[in-house]
Parts: structure tokens; C-alpha cells; sequence
């Protein structure tokens, strides 16, 4: 079994916020949460021409955090995130090992000069948690639109998948969880 | 004394307006000035943001164009897909002039940071002549990869039967199109290799510009094979 710690990460993550997602995780998941302190410094992240944080450089710092047992390290940032081959990233993880990131930036719909939509940015936010968390259980990007595991370069792609990993991407992330379904 | 009574009545009520109005004033000029809201943080430029491909020029699957021009002769070069994701190039390398080229067989190499890219000949014919200016300067073609910017001129052979190989006008833009689709999907299922944290997948985002600098070489190899078609064989060769 697997215990999935939850790290919120710059800015004002809000405990609602965290307290949600950990929610969700362990309904579909089955996983036991925690939450973690927002004392992760990733100043040196920063990136000043792009004025966005490196997200492969908050991630290595989340995986040399100590921690015992089957854990799973879901970082929650509320800062923009890039890599360098794309303009932005809604997240990033490790296949198959520990650590997952996720921005709540662009996943808020003020950052598209829209109305604050808590509701939406809670949904969104469960579903970006759940496709990182997946890639740390060994999945990749899955082509059916539906499923959680699709790949979004947009914010209506993350509006228009489920929560739900597929019928061919669930069986990956059953045998840790707390009862197999 | 009702006079006094009246005129005293009416002092007070503009007495009360006064000062009503004076507080309203105030607290007017204590809201503070609404905060500046910061606008969101620039994105580097999507590598495709308005990518234009003129009219008349064919599109070969290897991302290289032709040009027929009047004489008969062809202008080959590099398509805008291939520039705006190679970005800034180091050095240009041109086939001699006047050697045989075959369709599909290795026309001319770009080299960036220690890598190279190969791109296969559209045409089979005779090189006429090759574009000095483009060899001097490669960073011409960040203007315009097309027009002035050809890489080589070529007297072609059997023209026909390859320009119906070709896309050209709307079938060349709805083909680009097609390949930036096929470019991000082929980038989302390519997990990047990481030295300390292995392999790392991401979600989101659009390609920036000049992109390839910043990939591992299997990618690298990767997109040589899928975009421009270069097999191995015509690696090695080039």
C-alpha cells in the first residue's frame, strides 16, 4: 500500500484546496493521504526571461526529500511551471518512481481573465493530481481522450477528460492500493 | 422669531449637506487606487505563431520546398516547420555544384550545437548552382526560410512525377498543419531523460521555438526519422 504525501508549494496553496484533493485521492485511488508543510524553497527555480519556475528543478529537490516506506510525493505549486522545449507545463512527474508536480496556475480560471471558479479549479486540480500521480505508477500518456491519462496542451483538454483512468490504464494502479477493486 | 426658526432650519440642513459631502470626498480619496493587476508572464513564443507558407511553392514529406522558377529551374530549401524548430542554426552544408541528386538521396545537412540534420532531395536532376548568402549567413533564414533563402538550384528531371509527390497551396498548409499535430503528439509520449530523476514525462504546453536544441540526442535521432525522413543509412552517407 501506498501513503501519498501532499506538499503544496509557493504562493497560497489553500488547505481547502489540499484537503479536496486528498479527499479525491483516496476515494478513486484508495490511497491514504497526508499533508505536508509548504517549506519547500524554490527560489533558485526561477527562471528570469521566462519569468516561470523550472519545473524538472522543483521536482529533483521534492525527490531528494527523505521519506520512509511506499511513498508517493505529489508536489501542488502555485507557481507557473515550464520546461525548456515547451511554453508551460500543467505538471510533470517521474515514470515509475516517486516524485509528481503540478501548477495550480493555469488551471485557475482568472488566469484566463475569467471569474475565479473554485468548483472548476478543484476538478481540474483532481484530475492534474491524478495524471501525475499516474505517470509515478509507470503510465504514460493514454490516447483515449477520455481517459485521465491523455495528454492536454490546453486547458479545455483537461475541461474535456474524465477523472477516470481507462479500462486499460486502471489495472496499472490497482495493486497499491488499499484493496484491490 | 419663525423667520429665524426657518432660516436657522435650512443652515442646518446645508450645514449637514456640507459636511456629508465633504465626508464622502474623503473617504472617496482614502479607497485606494485600484491595485495594477499583473498581467500574466510572458510565454515564450509558440514555435508555429504564425507560420505562413507562400502559394506557389511545393512541399515535399521531408520538409523541404520547391520553387519552379520561369528558367525552369528549381530553388530547393528548408520548410518553416523544420526552421522554427531547429531555430538558430550554426552553419549550412550545400552540395557541390553540379553533381547528380536523386529523389529521396541526402541534398543538404544543417548543423546547431554539435548536431546535424540531413534532409533528402525532393527532386531528382542536376545542381545548377548552390546559395552562397544562406552558407554565410544561416541566420537569414530565421527571417524567411523561403524566396531568397533556397539552399540549392536545380535542373530537374522528370519534374512532373515528383511535384505530384508534393503538397502545394491549401494541400501544403493543411499538410503542415497535420505535421504539428503529429510533432505534439510525438513529443507528449517521448519521456525526457533525466541524469538524477530518469525518465520524466510532462502535461501541457505548446513547442517553443528552435525547441530541438534543447532535446536528448534519441529525440533528436527520433525527429530526423519521423520528420524528415532520413533514413540511417542516408546519416551516415551525408
Amino acid at each position: 500500500m501506498h501513503t501519498v504525501h501532499i506538499l503544496p508549494i509557493g504562493g497560497t496553496v489553500s488547505l481547502s484546496l489540499l484537503e479536496y484533493v486528498a479527499g479525491a485521492l483516496e476515494e478513486n485511488l484508495n490511497f491514504p493521504c497526508r499533508l505536508m508543510e509548504n517549506a519547500l524553497d524554490i527560489r533558485d527555480a526561477f527562471h528570469p526571461a521566462r519569468q516561470q519556475y523550472h519545473s524538472t528543478h522543483i521536482l529533483s529537490k521534492m525527490a531528494e526529500m527523505k521519506m520512509e516506506g511506499n511513498v508517493k510525493i505529489l508536489g501542488i505549486a502555485d507557481v507557473d511551471l515550464f520546461i525548456p522545449v515547451l511554453t508551460f507545463v500543467f505538471g510533470e512527474a517521474q515514470i515509475g518512481n516517486r516524485a509528481a508536480l503540478l501548477s495550480l496556475r493555469r488551471l485557475r480560471q482568472s488566469f484566463y481573465g475569467l471569474p475565479d471558479d473554485e468548483p472548476l479549479l478543484f476538478t481540474r486540480c483532481e484530475k492534474e493530481a491524478l495524471h501525475e500521480l499516474g505517470h509515478t505508477f509507470g503510465l504514460l500518456h493514454c490516447e483515449n481522450y477520455e481517459c485521465v491519462m491523455h495528454f492536454s496542451n490546453s486547458i479545455e483538454h483537461i475541461d474535456m477528460k474524465s477523472n477516470i483512468f481507462c479500462d486499460t490504464c486502471a489495472p496499472a494502479l490497482s495493486p497499491f492500493a488499499k484493496h484491490a477493486p | 422669531m419663525v423667520a429665524v426658526l426657518v432660516i436657522l432650519t435650512i443652515a442646518v440642513f446645508v450645514l449637514a449637506d456640507a459636511i456629508l459631502q465633504w465626508k464622502e470626498e474623503d473617504v472617496l480619496k482614502r479607497v485606494p487606487a485600484p491595485k495594477e493587476v499583473k498581467p500574466a508572464p510572458p510565454d515564450v513564443s509558440f514555435a508555429f505563431e504564425g507560420m505562413r507558407i507562400p502559394a506557389g511553392v511545393f512541399h515535399d514529406r521531408g520538409h523541404t520546398w520547391v520553387e519552379i522558377q520561369p528558367s525552369g529551374a528549381a530553388h530547393v530549401g528548408m520548410d518553416v516547420f523544420s526552421q522554427r524548430l531547429l531555430g538558430r542554426l550554426r552553419s549550412v552544408e550545400l552540395p557541390e555544384t553540379g553533381c547528380e541528386i536523386h529523389r529521396g538521396e541526402p541534398l543538404f545537412t544543417v548543423h546547431k550545437d554539435g548536431r546535424q540534420a540531413t534532409f533528402l532531395s525532393p527532386l531528382d536532376g542536376n545542381i545548377e548552382s548552390v546559395n552562397g548568402g544562406v552558407a554565410e549567413n544561416p541566420d537569414k533564414l530565421s527571417e524567411d526560410p523561403y524566396g531568397e533563402n533556397w539552399f540549392c538550384r536545380v535542373q530537374p528531371a522528370s519534374l512532373s512525377r515528383a511535384l505530384k509527390m508534393m503538397t502545394v497551396a491549401e494541400s501544403a498548409s493543411s499538410w503542415l498543419k497535420s505535421e504539428i499535430k503529429r510533432f505534439q503528439a510525438f513529443l507528449s509520449v517521448r519521456p525526457a531523460e533525466h541524469v538524477t530523476l530518469g525518465a520524466l514525462l510532462q502535461d501541457g504546453g505548446q513547442p517553443v521555438e528552435g525547441l530541438l536544441e534543447f532535446v536528448d540526442r534519441q529525440t533528436w535521432y527520433a525527429f530526423e526519422k519521423k520528420f524528415l525522413h532520413t533514413s540511417e543509412r542516408a546519416r551516415t552517407a551525408a
